[in-house]
């Protein structure tokens, strides 16, 4: 089996930020990584949201932004799994790109515990030396030098090492011009390590250590060393070094520890300041429970007008301001108090602009704008000076509470809509007729932010206006008056029995008195030269230049036209006779015929001309198609005026056709191209490109649009060229970051459109469709997947789908948190108790504010049955307290006629570590109305926590802990049947096909049962794997072919022998799979593993489906990191020899802009086997020409059928 | 087996080294005192946790954890899996994890005569 992988969604989630001037110009950019592996550069402010990305095929591991004295931009500093520290510049020009400078080795490749990397400090003044390193023991300092060309290289590093240390974080000192100063977090774990009563544990101290880089003598010395705060996590830069202008200190230097509960401010022999971390009141605390201290997530320090402030956030999302009262380099006070609430971010960047980007950690990303700095609110504040000795006292200081409230300071002004993390997900079609295409359902985010989400393929529109019309036309078109015009003025509306003229004005109104001739249909209109209308009609021409003056060209009596086509200057037409009659306009602004009629093979379907280029007085080509299946290119140039250039013969008669001039650096980097598009009878989209002199075509490229015949229609999108072609669907061509794009608009299938443009939408399209005119815009170009999405109440575990209706049942589960009724229990039980409760924390919204904190082992879930087509829920099902739902199924049970059943697995008190719970219960519902509804009929305990279930044949199989059992449902209970507790570690998942049941292990890899009645019932084990695998998920391919995702990110195929599984099926009784010699410790035969890969996140849901009308069924799964891909399968070995060479030459080119090797990447854990890296073959079309042709060359091919079958790749199994 | 994973699963085994059999209650600085050979002395401590002969069934099992510790540290879709299933955020995971890297599997075990 050979695979292809192809990522149709890149992961959303932002691991790493960082801000900085990356293009060299006076804004600032914010560099986001995705998922660990994709930078991306975003930009705010420009009305088009502008990005670049870039795949890094390495896992990045810490990220930082830095300029050299002297420099206009900042660089990129980073390091990877790949072993190496690389420095990479964003270049703008010609197209904004990465390109890595430098990229120093620094230890083996991966993210090891022995390799340094995990942190990375730079110098704030930027000015030379930088750091990285690890959790563990080394520290590398390099120091970053310009060669005489200006160029940035690395020194070679100097080791810091300290042995038997743990580091919990490592910044950089700001000393001003002083040598640099770095500042870690340690703690010496060998004491520990030889200490068996366990003392040296408890004693073990965390210090803060400086280390100075000596420039002069180029070495690093351990400076100074002091225990600090044991559970200090974070280390915060404080703003230091004189002024060189004014001598005036910028601040007093030194770093911010942040601690459990407290931030401490110290420096080299300064006297510390310590302030308490205000905390939220939790109503639900119980008298005598301690609860935990609150840590620091995230932290930003900014700069404005000389001051500075930090704003640091806390495990709830809380943000608190924190300044420092400083006198040069003495600190007076260090001061704290609560700012805002957003949500718990993985980086926090300021802009100097006033933005505030908080990327969260799950779900989407936000952006806030600064209102104010809270700096003369009500808001209490604490102060160092407030408590003795500056609030140094060993032990905590007094609790400091606040209360959190809703934004004050920070205005939510964009969201960056984000899916991580997927947590299962279904790809099926539940539109039926209405939608060709299956749609992605995702369960997506974490705790009160989570939401269902449908993904769906295509643009999305917004709609404007709606309304009904006295027919059905089948045109639309919208004119200027004049060349000069900023906005159209008509709309002209074709029926099949007359023609209308709508104006635009302050209101859409009929005119009559235009001109034009609206007794018949038109077949095109035409705003032409400086200020005349054309009207093309079945029996002539109508070209009225003034409101008096009107010229007409009659048809020769006995023929009509059938196609015609317009530009500013030049119009064709076709007639009926099979002949077409060239005009062009003259000096004085009349249309004249060109002297002979060209005569065609057969009746022209479509005519089509582009635009008039720039500057020119006419477009050179003219593509004609016939009946008899050919397309024509014809000259149009005075001296070869009508004469035939090219031909292209067709598999079935073109119903449409349309040249355009759209820009595609693929083909061409600097001139838009010219493409003719071909839409034949049979729904089919051809493209090809016609040479600018020659006019021969080449380079097609097939698509299937839909069941009807598409119609082509030359169009303007966001002031740039496309094509829109109306089959069953919409469709639309345009280029997005300088390449084109074909996508489906998720709209309601239109007949016919044009462009737009009035003063209340400068940028829209009209459309007809059936009856009705509709006005929209497209709002947002180049996002792949749109979204609808549906906010849930905890975290989304797994959902699945009624066997028939349109009905999704849903299981929610928080840990460490209460649910309602504990809630409820609690309050009440304190208000019995004589206690005050204060309820306003538990009325705020808890998507903004979250919900109070409980100890591990506290859960609140329910279950929840909800409509996807409107995304709305049925209903909710709130679990007992402390109970959550682990897994669900439907069952079909013998007492239950036929009726499905939704079996919940669910546990009570359950605790990750140790894994265990109080017991497990296994609740039955029955489903009622259609699915709406569910009724429980009983629960039976468990002794494990049933983290799978599934129907089988009449029973219900269970995965609780090592065992799996098989149940048949009695009035009262369910009734254990049978039992095979041979699995090695936990029963994850579980697959029936048929007869078989599929286990899938924790940590085991799969396992192939059975099931046998005779002689007595038992559960058998006959096949199982070789290799340990950390399952998630599983799904079987077909019968004896299993796909499986692991924990670390890895996708593979498992088979068992067909000899075996029909050995097996043939076996009544299981007497001989039940006396078979086991081997290698395990079951009596193995599968074959036949497809590795490694996508690099965790994945969590993997579906066998078929993503487009008639294609091939494809593997897609889901990452926790947001991401969705598919792993497409070759049809021919020709296709696996070219892709694999491709990718090969590819690999050579070593494109990781991190240095990671790809097939060491791809096969981190195991080696990869049988899939190509369609992400890696797609980058072919950015590598520059030279290297495109010489790959292109060893393969045998031209670049562009290189390209070609790069994209009929994706095209023909996905989007 | 140990059983400290996440959503229920234990961590990696990403160590090459394998267990010697036998006496668990060796001499606990033998990593230390193994010093004979310069070229193996350089290994060691340029790279943590490799092993030898005389690795313990204790040294062998922190080491372990402080591997799959810090691979889980170092891999963001990894963390992100564990503080779901933990119900923590990430920060509070990395740290926690990090903590946990000082006494990864309880005590070390008393010295015994040889």
């Amino acid at each position: 089996m050979h695979l292809f992988n192809i990522t149709l969604q890149p992961p959303t989630n932002v691991t790493l930020a960082a801000v900085g001037s990356f293009s060299g110009t006076k804004g600032q950019e914010i560099l986001v990584v995705r998922g660990g592996t994709r930078l991306e550069i975003l930009k705010l402010n420009t009305s088009t949201g502008q990005h670049t990305y870039s795949q890094a095929f390495g896992t990045v591991r810490s990220v930082a932004g830095f300029r050299l004295a002297g420099m206009t931009k900042d660089y990129i500093l980073l390091s990877s799994d790949s072993g190496r520290m690389s420095i990479i510049e964003f270049v703008v020009t010609p197209t904004p790109h990465f390109e890595s400078l430098y990229q120093e080795v620094f230890g083996k490749s991966g993210s090891r515990r022995v390799v340094p990397g995990q942190f990375l400090a730079v110098d704030p003044k930027g000015r030379s030396s930088v750091r990285s390193l690890i959790t563990l023991r080394s520290k590398l300092v390099y120091v970053l030098n310009r060669n005489s060309e200006g160029k940035l290289f690395p020194s070679s590093p100097l080791e810091a090492h300290k042995n038997h240390a743990l580091i919990t974080h490592v910044i950089g000192v700001d000393q001003g011009y002083d040598n640099p100063l770095y500042a870690a977090l340690e703690v010496d774990y060998s004491e520990s390590d030889e200490d068996p009563t366990g003392a040296a544990f408890e004693a073990a101290e965390k210090h803060l250590v400086f280390y100075e880089l000596d420039l002069g003598l180029n070495h690093v010395v351990r400076k100074w060393s002091e225990p600090t705060d044991r559970r200090a996590n974070l280390l915060v830069q404080v703003p230091g070094g004189q002024n060189a202008t004014s001598d005036r200190f910028e601040g007093p230097s030194g770093v911010l520890v942040c601690c459990e509960d407290h931030v401490i401010w110290k420096h080299m022999d300064a006297e510390a300041h310590r302030v308490p971390i205000p905390r939220r009141r939790n109503p639900l605390a119980q008298r005598g429970e301690i609860s935990r201290g609150m840590i620091i997530v995230s932290a930003v320090m900014h700069k404005i007008r000389g001051a500075f402030f930090f704003l640091l956030q806390n495990e709830d999302g809380d943000l608190y301001k924190l300044w420092i009262d400083h006198q040069g380099e003495d600190v007076v006070a260090v001061k704290i108090k609560y700012f805002d609430t957003v949500p718990v971010s993985n980086s926090l960047c300021i802009l100097k602009s006033g933005y505030l980007f908080a990327a969260s950690e799950f779900g989407d990303q936000n952006l806030y704008q600064f209102q104010n700095l809270a700096e003369d609110d009500d808001e209490q504040e604490w102060s160092s000076t407030d408590y003795p000795d500056n609030g140094n006292t060993t032990g905590a200081l007094p609790y400091a509470f606040f209360n959190p409230r809703p934004l004050q300071n920070l205005l939510l002004v964009d969201t960056l809509s984000s899916l991580d993390p997927i947590l299962d997900a279904q790809v099926v079609n539940l539109l039926g007729q209405s939608s060709d295409t299956p749609q992605i359902y995702a369960a997506c985010g974490r705790g009160p932010r989570s939401t269902f989400r449908t993904l769906k393929h295509g643009l999305e529109i917004q709609q404007i206006v709606a309304s009904p019309l006295p027919g059905v036309p089948n045109a639309v078109w919208t004119l200027k008056l004049t060349e000069e015009d900023e906005f159209d003025s008509y709309i002209v509306l074709s029926f099949p029995n007359g023609t209308l003229v709508l104006s635009i004005g302050e209101t859409i109104e009929e005119v009559n008195d235009t001109g034009f001739l609206s007794s018949g249909p038109t077949l095109a209109v035409q705003q032409l030269g400086d200020a005349g209308l054309l009207q093309v009609h079945p029996y002539g021409l109508r070209h009225i230049r003034a409101a008096d003056r009107v010229d007409e060209w009659a048809c020769p009596p006995g023929s009509a036209i059938t196609a015609a086509t317009t530009n500013k200057r030049q119009v064709v037409i076709a007639l009926s006779t099979a002949e077409l009659v060239y005009f062009e306009l003259d000096p004085e602004g009349s249309l004249s015929e060109y002297q002979d009629k060209k005569s065609l093979p057969g009746n022209a379907t479509c005519v089509s001309i582009a635009e008039v280029p720039e500057g020119r007085r006419r477009t050179p080509f003219l593509a004609v198609g016939c009946d008899n299946q050919t397309v024509h290119v014809i000259s149009l140039e005075p001296e070869s005026t009508l004469t035939t250039l090219s031909l292209q013969a067709l598999t079935a008669p073109p119903a449409s056709i349309c040249l355009a001039e759209i820009f595609d650096t693929s083909i061409d980097k600097n001139r838009a191209t010219m493409f003719l598009n071909i839409g034949l009878m049979n729904g089919v989209l051809l493209r090809t490109v016609v040479d600018p002199v020659e006019g021969s075509l080449s380079d097609t490229r097939l698509r299937f649009l839909g069941a009807k015949p598409p119609k082509l229609v030359r169009s303007s999108i966001h002031g740039s060229p496309s094509v829109m072609a109306f089959s069953s669907r919409a469709w639309l061509l345009y280029t997005y970051q300088d390449m084109l794009q074909t996508q489906p608009l998720i709209y309601d299938a239109l007949e016919y459109a044009s462009t737009l443009s009035a003063a209340m939408c400068p940028e829209g399209l009209i459309g007809i469709s059936g009856n009705t005119l509709r006005i929209f815009t497209i709002p947002r170009l180049g996002e792949k997947l749109k979204q609808d999405s549906m906010s849930l109440t905890y975290t989304p575990r797994k959902f699945i789908s009624h066997p028939f209706s349109t009905i999704f049942y849903m299981i929610e589960s928080d840990h460490r948190v209460l649910g309602p009724k504990a809630i409820q229990r609690i309050v009440s039980q304190k208000k019995a108790a004589g206690d005050r409760v204060d309820g306003s924390i538990l009325e705020l919204p808890p998507s903004e504010f979250g919900r109070p904190r409980a100890g591990p082992g506290h859960w609140a879930s329910l279950i929840r049955i909800l409509d996807p087509l409107t995304n709305q829920t049925v209903s909710t099902i709130e679990l007992d307290e402390d109970e959550a739902a682990f897994s669900l199924t439907i069952a079909y049970f013998e007492n239950m006629a036929g009726e499905p059943s939704l079996v919940v697995g669910t546990a009570v008190k359950t605790t990750l570590t140790p894994r265990g719970c109080k017991e497990g219960w296994l609740r039955v519902y029955a489903i009622k109305e259609n699915g709406r509804t569910l009724e429980f009929m009983h629960k039976t305990k468990l002794d494990e926590i049933p983290l799978c279930v599934a129907g089988f044949q009449g029973y219900l199989l269970v995965g609780a802990g090592k065992s799996l059992r098989l149940y048949e449902a009695g009035k009262k209970a369910l009734l254990r049947k049978c039992e095979n507790n041979s699995f090695p570690t936990v029963i994850a998942t579980i697959n029936v096909i048929g007869a078989r049941i599929i286990v899938g292990d924790m940590q085991e890899s799969t396992f192939f049962c059975v099931y046998r009645s005779i002689p007595t019932r038992q559960l058998l084990v006959f096949g199982d794997d070789t290799q340990p695998r950390f399952l998630t998920c599983v799904t079987n391919v077909d019968y004896d072919t299993v796909a499986c995702g692991d924990k670390f990110g890895n996708v593979f195929v498992n088979r068992m022998d067909q000899a075996v599984s029909e050995k097996v099926d043939d076996d009544p009784t299981g007497a001989g799979i039940l006396h078979e010699k086991g081997f290698l410790m395990g079951a009596a035969h193995k599968t074959t593993l036949i497809a590795h890969y490694q996508v690099g996140s965790v994945v969590t849901s993997l579906t066998k489906v078929s993503l487009v009308p008639g294609g091939r069924d494809v593997l897609v799964y889901t990452t926790i990191s947001g991401a969705v891909g598919a792993l497409v399968p070759f049809i021919s070995m020709d296709d696996v020899e070219f892709m694999t060479t491709l990718e090969m030459h590819m690999r050579s080119q070593n494109i990781s802009l991190v240095g990671r090797d790809h097939l060491a990447y791809r096969g981190y854990y195991a080696p990869v086997m049988g899939v190509v890296d369609g992400d890696l073959c797609d980058a072919y079309s950015s590598l520059p020409y030279t290297k495109q042709s010489s790959i292109a060359n060893e393969l045998d091919r031209s670049v562009g059928d290189v390209l070609k079958k790069l994209e009929q790749m994706r095209t023909s199994s996905a989007f | 087996m140990w059983k400290c994973g996440s959503w229920f699963h234990a961590f990696p085994f990403s160590h090459p080294f394998l267990l010697s059999t036998g006496d668990a209650q060796s001499n606990m600085s033998s990593e230390l005192r193994y010093t004979q050979n310069t070229q193996l002395e350089q290994l060691h401590a340029r790279y943590t946790g490799t092993g030898h002969a005389d690795t313990t069934k204790y040294e062998w099992l922190t080491h372990q954890h402080r591997d799959t510790l810090s691979s889980i540290v170092g891999h963001p879709s990894l963390l992100a899996y564990v503080a779901i299933a933990d119900g923590e955020c990430q920060a509070r995971e990395r740290f926690e994890l990090i903590e946990r890297m000082l006494q990864p599997c309880g005590k070390p075990p008393g010295k015994t005569d040889e």
